[in-house]
């Protein structure tokens, strides 16, 4: 059975890529256009894997994070922070927030599915 | 993409929030609020504008990207139904499915010739077996010639038997009923000669016309038992020929495929620039509302007149920029032509980190 990622961006064009990439490696993908959105997405389906944004309109990434780690299903879930923000603090903020790592935009998919291999398992 | 709000009002109550240092007089900022006043509505417009562009980038580039998924999906299957065409049958059972039809095909073919050849060759002995018989007839056309020549003789004899018994008389009566049942005999003999003559020809005719018939299928079998395995053998050959071609193409094709698909991800790190774009322009957009706001704000208080109203101290609006610039090259930018740190803490080497 296919492992089900759920990418969470406000941008489409972002969505559209990283979902791509992910189907492209056999993930099945959940969307989300903020964290709000992502969270109702959610419905019950088994993920395996997060990919966020960080800045996002009504709930940014970094508060996505703490909602899912606060659920038990989510406790052990990777969740990778994929984003234009490059700063250290903002890195540690992530770290602390539960985040599994940080790919800094613009990825390559190889790149990507190379992280994903890492913390999926 | 932006997190925070367009937010005018709260900038103009930062304006107005600001301590105040010195009061400026109306007078000598009317040409300024007028240029103000008439520039003002401007800024807005110029950020719808940024935000109209980056939402049309970001459907083109939508569009695009679907284009270019549509490409790897299509390669994909061009290639799964070549791959199938061509799909190995496994280790150690000898090449591809069509490459083991087609030498099935040529081993049943060849067991096929094999026995048309087999019925030819024993249609080639049957008609060395007619011939011989034919031969054979002519040995019983001697034996009836040797059996007629003998019943002459008998017959001879009989007629002189009858006349040696006619002259004895009475006294040959006996021999010449002898004489006369050896003349019917000879006769017989005669008859029944004749009449296997009759029949030996007949069945000679047969033979004879049976084999040549046989003899001619044989010749034309062969013939198209030759004709036939050279034409299987060069459709084989031709068969195995565009087989190997096609999956050839096919390799070439999977090829290109995995090629398309490095141009792909290519061009999906490519369209990432529309994300960072947004981005910047949006924070561009956010930064004229802002200005817009305050300025605004400031003006309402020139245009009361309000000589006790204290002047607020200027923002510093690159450490607002900063504070919203979620890039590297953002930071370096506004570093390069305001001063400052190029980036606060920006992290370097890969842009990956596992925590």
């Amino acid at each position: 059975m296919s492992k089900m990622v759920l990418v969470v961006d406000d941008s489409t064009s972002m969505r559209q890529m990283v979902s791509f990439t992910m189907k492209e490696a056999g993930f099945e993908v959940l969307e989300g256009s903020n964290g709000q959105d992502a969270l109702a997405q959610l419905n019950g389906h088994k993920v395996h894997l997060v990919i966020t944004d960080l800045n996002m309109p009504v709930m940014d990434g970094m508060s996505l994070i703490r909602q899912l780690r606060t659920r038990p299903d989510f406790k052990f879930t990777p969740i990778l922070m994929l984003t234009t923000e490059s700063q250290e603090s903002k890195k540690q903020e992530g770290k602390a927030a539960g985040a599994t790592g940080w790919i800094v935009k613009p990825f390559r998919p190889e790149q990507l599915l190379q992280v994903v291999s890492k913390v999926v398992h | 993409m932006i997190d925070a709000p367009s937010s005018e009002r709260a900038a103009s109550a930062a304006c107005i929030d600001r301590p105040s240092q010195a009061a400026s007089p109306r007078s000598s900022l009317s040409p300024l609020a007028a240029e103000l006043n008439s520039c003002l509505p401007v800024l807005p417009v110029m950020a719808l504008q940024l935000r109209n562009t980056v939402r049309e980038v970001e459907d083109a580039v939508v569009g695009v990207c679907g284009s270019f998924q549509e490409i790897a999906r299509r390669a994909r299957e061009v290639v799964s139904s070549g791959v199938l065409c061509c799909a190995a049958s496994g280790p150690g059972q000898g090449g591809t499915g069509v490459e083991r039809l087609i030498e099935d095909t040529r081993q049943t073919m060849g067991r096929l010739l094999q026995r048309i050849e087999q019925s030819s060759q024993v249609s080639a002995a049957t008609v060395s077996r007619l011939q011989e018989i034919e031969k054979r007839m002519q040995g019983v056309h001697e034996t009836l010639a040797e059996i007629d020549r003998i019943s002459a003789q008998a017959r001879l004899l009989a007629f002189n038997g009858q006349l040696e018994a006619a002259r004895a008389g009475e006294y040959g009566a006996a021999f010449g009923i002898v004489a006369t049942e050896t003349a019917k005999m000879a006769q017989h003999t005669v008859d029944a000669s004749k009449s296997i003559r009759a029949m030996i020809d007949t069945l000679s005719t047969n033979i004879t016309s049976g084999a040549a018939e046989l003899r001619h299928r044989v010749e034309l079998d062969q013939q198209e038992v030759a004709g036939s395995r050279s034409e299987v053998t060069q459709s084989l050959d031709a068969l195995a020929g565009l087989h190997t071609k096609f999956c050839r193409a096919v390799e070439e094709t999977k090829t290109n495929s995995v090629q398309i698909g490095e141009d792909i991800s290519q061009a999906v790190v490519a369209m990432q620039f529309q994300d960072a774009m947004s981005q910047r322009m949006e924070h561009v957009a956010h930064t004229l509302e802002e200005i817009h706001g305050c300025l605004q704000a400031r003006l309402t208080q020139v245009d009361r007149q309000d000589p006790a109203a204290d002047a607020p101290a200027p923002h510093d609006w690159s450490e607002r920029m900063r504070d919203r610039y979620t890039m590297a090259n953002e930071h370096r930018t506004l570093a390069a032509h305001l001063g400052g740190p190029g980036s606060r803490d920006e992290a370097v080497g890969d842009n990956v980190q596992l925590f």
